[in-house]
């Protein structure tokens, strides 16, 4: 089952090259947000068992059973969760900056350099 | 003692509850208050936690471990506070604290969102310390990297803003490398747990390098590696001060820390490719912050370069499996002393950069203009309090690595490591960005304490003091106090506890306390402080360090004396005290360690005299003076450098050898470590081997017990070193010295430094420090002897081959004849005394490097007779322009009048200074000429000959321009020198007059002295030395002259009738009234028909030379800073190539 991964994989792909081609600072987040989307696919597939059951245990389960790995599942949660706060961080900077100069244009903020 | 867990508990409650609180009263004060005390309380907290477990961690006691939910790893997250953990976290929070309050009026301006913010910042850098899961690791991570996110906009200007931009999307690559590291290295090992995989052991296979990889990947860019680090400097240098201190000392810290925790799951390939990255990080960051002006983005490059060494130096302890101690000493020391060193510094760059009342604080609306703050530009201002210029210098000196701070013994160590396991190349790398980083920051740090009153072109709007905050000014003391309690620790841990080294800065320290005092009080007190020090460093002392230590303690008093006729700046005696004790204590030292740190102390000492001298801060002509202090430094800290490594490869050659585990040309690496693999220090204090003790602590029994066997030869420190080690430590040790006494191509600083130091401080630079060089060669020659180059393996010293001292002689001899060329044609009295003093050491080394009894009988006599006759010639000097208001010697004229015992004292001293008889002088030349024709020099003869008929020229004209020739009107009215100058001349005369009278009472000591190294070859009768070529009676040349000049006199007396006195303006003037009076005085370009013969020689070829190397230096980092073109997408771009490109490079195919 290496398809989840391979298109994580595609998307990391494809948001690097959105993040690195675009101009555009919206797009730049977006391309950031897509890359992080394919992160979290491959940090799911690692975990997934072919057939196996969710990985709750109780008494009527036996515990001889193949089971989802529930690491990578919390951990993708977690991820999510940060990847969002992040993401709302770097929209409000590319708000704030687009206020003080206009435009939205990543090569027009470059004074602090060398 | 509650458990550590409680601190993020704290932490996370404290950010939930300050909005809450803050809301409560929203619009009244109350509310702030409240939250902000619940911010400093949790912050208190964090600090406490930690600290409440040290004193039991410290004893020995076992880590704590935390695990939470009642479980064990894998199945839970756990925390771990051991020592190491335990110190960090208290610093680190400590930082934050301090952090706080130096931006507390930005914080108290955002209200609750301030506060959290820093408050979720400073909680991630507590998780990455204490936590031992890898995710976990990854959420604190993320908690610190958002909360700084955050809190870099607290100003609200648009730099800020594009700066957290640039750190977003490079936080935000990092962060998908480290998540998706450690969810491949969870599925190759089955568990989260670092210390579980650590167990799980080496990872196997393309998958496991990978995985490891992107781990590293995703810490490395935290890490801010050159190149993939432009964002993070955008970040240094537009953040409010406050911030920008804590995310170079507590995030940077915090990151470290966890890269320490994962270093075990690398492969080597990646370690191996860290020392590289680190490395070439420490030394490119240096060299581009060689072009910074503004000085925030400057720190912002020093900090990345020092994180880059702490990384590399972390690398290098994981390959060479070294543990401990060691770990604790050089990785602990660099992290410390950057983290307590980086963070008050920054907060003093924002103090200069606003310039306001709230240095570090202030909103947006209260800068002159937002753009001026954001990009902190160094401007010239009107001053620095005490504490801002006090916290500048101490934390400077501390964070470039220099003694006895905790940066130092980790340099020192670390040194040993690299030349002990070969990696010159890194050595080399690291010593170069050490020198780039002390250059750029102590030049700063130089230009902050210059002198208020002397600058020119202050804008007076942009003036008024560099005052620090409260809260900043709290927080620079206590890092100041606590940088050197460390350090001192260290030094002391380390088995340095020498009291007579502590008094030092005992000394030093305590007349920084008294500055209240008034400036007359302070200098008697600072005379008698160093008084005091020779008194205490008397009876460790006697031969050679006696004779030197006189010379050091005798000038730095006469100076302080001479110092008394002017009002000193706020600190002048206190670095008085520290450069004339520090000279003293280098002749105290017994061992190399010590000698080390003492000479950096001394070169510290006088660097900070010269950057507080007057002409420093004003422009000076053609605007010289400002490079005089910052050239200084730098090649001071080069010299230091090189004898630095030359002391580490003795060390360790000596070691070997006792161990007899030399093999070629290199030293075996095991034999050198300890059992827990680090050189113990306290093992290589034993001090200087018996028989090679200048100090002669050991001399005075040696000599006892060898009695009729005689000398011992010189060199018997290295006997058992390869020859190719002794050529090694020979030219380095050399190299260093020579440096420090401005021997010809290394010269180039002296001129302007002796030129620009306030007068009498240049009395003593050129009197008495100039000799510490030659007592570092004196020494260098003690203990390795003089390695022969050339023929095959030369037994002895100067058996086959070439010996390196004849090369030593050349130098000696060549810097005698420039000096002496280039002071001819100088307009300037301190220029030209400053070369004539360089042209004297040139005699000194000359005589020294022959490396025979009378050589050395030679070159010491010199010295002792120089330090009197300069001291003369530089103290009355100081006179003359104190009174003249003027050092070009065509303002002058005629002062004989005017200043009648000046006059004598400069009179007697340029007879002796030409070895005309009967004055002292005489018998030094005819030492040093008779030394040279025992060993056969005869063409350095030569060329000493030259040089002294040139000495003449340029003395002539000093007595004839300045005293001489026709009063200057605007000079009638010049008195006397003021008694504070007149008392040290006087004494200074009366030694001469003794020491010219009664030679065997200064050589009588030094024949002595070398005797335990060097077999007699002169001998004595009464008055008489009698050598092989002659003998020389001092007595009876001083009544023979003495009768030649009475008898004409008596008979002119005798003969002449009334004579007439011609007064000044018996003359006819022509009518004219030139362009520039200068030029027709005939004190100007006194000597142009030699210049038409013998200019060509003194065209300034090596300061030409070393103007291009400093030209390329600067053009390369030019040209390296390009890469920070300041887009972010660029940024993203630098990142993603490095990672490929390491990946590739350490092993991924």
């Amino acid at each position: 089952m290496q398809l989840i991964p391979a298109i994580g994989a595609l998307l990391i792909v494809i948001g690097a090259w959105g993040m690195l081609t675009q101009r555009n600072m919206m797009k730049i987040v977006i391309g950031f947000s897509i890359i992080d989307t394919g992160v979290h696919l491959m940090i799911v597939s690692v975990g997934y068992v072919i057939g196996g059951a969710a990985p709750i245990l109780d008494a009527e389960v036996p515990t001889a059973a193949r089971f989802v790995d529930p690491v990578p599942s919390a951990l993708v949660l977690t991820a999510i969760v940060i990847g969002l706060a992040v993401t709302a961080l770097m929209l409000s900077y590319v708000v704030r900056l687009a206020r003080t100069r206009g435009t939205l244009e990543v090569g027009s903020y470059k004074e602090l350099r060398w | 003692m509650v458990s550590p867990i409680l601190s993020i508990a704290v932490a996370l409650g404290a950010g939930f509850l300050i909005p809450l609180v803050a809301q409560l009263k929203p619009k009244a004060r109350e509310g702030s208050i409240l939250a902000a005390a619940l911010f400093y309380a949790a912050v208190a907290v964090l600090i406490a936690i930690p600290a409440s477990w040290l004193p039991q961690l410290a004893a020995g006691a076992d880590d704590v471990l935390v695990f939470t939910a009642g479980a064990r790893p894998p199945l839970s997250i756990n925390l771990q506070l051991g020592l190491a953990e335990g110190l960090l976290l208290v610093l680190v929070n400590l930082a934050g604290l301090l952090g706080a309050l130096a931006m507390q009026r930005t914080l108290w301006n955002r209200g609750a969102t301030g506060y959290v913010l820093y408050l979720m910042m400073v909680l991630g850098a507590n998780g990455l310390i204490l936590t031992r899961d890898l995710f976990n690791v990854f959420v604190f991570l993320e908690i610190m990297s958002i909360g700084t996110y955050g809190i870099i906009a607290s100003d609200d200007t648009p730099e800020q803003y594009a700066a957290g931009f640039k750190y977003i999307i490079a936080g935000g690559i990092s962060s998908i490398l480290f998540l998706l590291g450690t969810v491949y290295l969870y599925r190759l090992t089955g568990t989260l747990s670092i210390d579980g995989m650590i167990a799980a052991g080496p990872l196997a296979g393309a998958a496991g390098f990978t995985a490891a990889f992107l781990l590293f990947a995703g810490l490395l860019i935290e890490l801010k590696p050159v190149p993939a680090n432009g964002w993070a400097l955008d970040v240094y240098q537009a953040a409010n001060p406050g911030v920008a201190g804590f995310v170079s000392a507590g995030n940077a810290t915090a990151v470290v820390f966890v890269l320490y925790k994962v270093l075990p799951l690398f492969p080597e390939g990646v370690l191996r490719g860290l020392t590289r990255v680190g490395v070439i990080t420490f030394l490119a960051a240096n060299l581009i912050g060689l072009k910074q002006t503004s000085d925030r983005r400057m720190l912002g490059y020093s900090s990345v370069a020092q994180i880059g060494l702490v990384s590399a130096a972390l690398a290098i302890i994981q390959l060479d499996g070294l543990s401990g101690t060691y770990l604790f000493i050089v990785a602990g020391g660099l992290l410390v002393n950057h983290l307590l060193a980086k963070a008050g510094l920054f907060w003093i760059a924002g103090g200069a950069a606003y310039g306001g009342a709230d240095g570090a604080g202030g909103g947006a609306a209260r800068f002159p203009g937002a753009g001026p703050a954001a990009s902190g530009r160094v401007t010239v201002r009107r001053g620095i309090g005490p504490v801002a210029g006090i916290g500048a210098v101490v934390l400077g000196l501390a964070l470039v690595g220099l003694p006895p701070f905790p940066g130092f013994w980790a340099k020192w160590q670390l040194v040993n490591t690299l030349v002990a396991s070969d990696r010159i190349a890194l050595l080399v790398l690291i010593l170069l960005g050490s020198l780039f980083e002390a250059i750029y920051i102590l030049r700063w740090a130089g230009k902050l304490i210059a002198r208020p009153e002397e600058q020119e072109a202050v804008d007076a709007a942009a003036g008024g003091r560099v005052a620090l905050g409260a809260g900043a000014g709290i927080g620079v003391v206590i890092l100041v106090l606590l940088i050197g309690a460390v350090g001192v620790f260290t030094g002391w841990y380390l088995g340095l506890n020498d009291r007579l080294i502590a008094a030092i800065f005992g000394f030093a320290v305590g007349m920084l306390l008294l500055e209240w005092l008034p400036s007359r009080v302070k200098g008697i007190i600072a005379i008698v402080a160093i008084g005091g020090y020779a008194w205490l460093a008397y009876p460790r002392v006697s031969g050679l360090a006696l004779i030197f230590g006189a010379i050091f303690a005798a000038g730095g008093i006469l100076a302080v004396i001479a110092s008394l006729h002017r009002r000193t700046p706020f600190g002048t005696y206190a670095l008085y005290v520290l450069t004339a004790t520090g000279l003293t204590g280098l002749v105290v030292a017994n061992e190399p360690v010590t000698f080390f740190v003492v000479w950096e102390l001394m070169t510290i000492g006088s660097y900070l005299l010269i950057a507080r001298s007057a002409r420093h801060g004003a422009r000076g002509e053609g605007g010289r003076a400002p490079q005089a202090a910052t050239r200084y430094i730098a090649f001071s800290i080069g010299g230091a450098l090189l004898i630095m490594v030359g002391l580490v490869l003795a060390l360790q050659g000596s070691l070997a050898s006792a161990a007899g585990a030399v093999s070629g040309g290199g030293v075996a690496l095991p034999e050198l470590f300890g059992a827990d693999g680090y050189v113990v220090m306290p093992a290589l204090t034993g001090g200087w081997p018996a028989g090679a003790d200048v100090s002669g602590a050991a001399a005075a029994g040696a000599g006892a017990a060898q009695g009729a066997a005689g000398a011992a030869g010189l060199g018997a420190w290295a006997a058992g070193i390869p020859e190719s080690v002794r050529v090694a430590v020979f030219v380095l040790l050399g190299l260093g010295f020579l440096v420090k006494m401005g021997a010809i191509a290394l010269h180039v600083w002296v001129p302007d430094s002796y030129a620009e130091a306030d007068d009498d401080v240049t009395a003593f630079l050129s009197s008495s420090l100039s000799k510490a060089g030659l007592f570092g060669v004196i020494l260098l020659l003690v203990l390795v002897g003089a390695p022969a180059i050339g023929a095959g393996a030369g037994a002895g010293a100067v058996a086959g081959g070439t010996g390196l001292n004849v090369f030593l002689g050349w130098v000696g001899a060549l810097t005698a004849l420039f000096g002496a060329l280039l002071a001819v044609f100088q307009e300037d009295v301190k220029r030209l005394l400053a070369y004539s003093s360089l042209s004297q050491v040139g005699y000194m080394v000359l005589a020294i490097s022959l490396a025979t009894h009378l050589g050395w009988v030679a070159g010491i006599y010199l010295a002792v007779i120089h330090f009197i006759f300069k001291g003369l010639l530089f103290i009355g000097m100081t006179g003359v322009i104190h009174r003249s208001g003027t050092r070009y010697m065509y303002e002058m004229g005629g002062l004989i009048k005017r200043m009648p015992l000046t006059f004598i004292a400069v009179l007697m001293s340029i007879i002796a200074l030409s070895g005309v008889p009967p004055l002292a002088g005489f018998g030094g030349k005819w030492l040093i000429y008779g030394a040279l024709m025992e060993s056969g020099w005869w063409v350095q003869t030569g060329v000493a000959f030259f040089a002294s008929t040139i000495a003449f020229l340029y003395l002539y004209r000093m007595i004839q321009t300045v005293f001489l020739g026709q009063l200057k009107d605007n000079l009638r009215e010049v008195k006397e020198a003021p008694a504070p100058i007149l008392i040290p001349l006087i004494l200074l005369m009366g030694a001469l007059m003794v020491s010219s009278m009664y030679p065997n009472l200064v050589l009588r000591p030094i024949m002595e002295a070398i005797e335990p190294f060097l077999a007699s070859t002169a001998r004595w009768q009464d008055y008489t030395v009698i050598t092989a070529l002659g003998y020389w009676n001092g007595n009876l040349v001083m009544y023979v002259t003495m009768g030649v000049f009475a008898l004409p006199l008596i008979w002119l007396i005798a003969v002449m009738r009334r004579p007439q006195k011609v007064r000044q303006f018996n003359i006819v003037y022509a009518a004219e009234r030139p362009e520039r009076p200068e030029t027709t005085h005939f004190a100007h370009n006194f000597f142009a028909p030699y210049r038409k013969a013998l200019g060509f020689m003194t065209a300034p070829a090596v300061t030409r030379a070393w103007q291009y190397v400093s030209d390329g230096v600067l053009a390369i980092g030019g040209t390296l800073r390009q890469l920070y073109t300041g887009n972010a997408q660029t940024y993203a771009l630098h990142i993603l190539l490095m990672t490929v490109v390491l990946y590739l490079v350490t092993g991924g195919i």
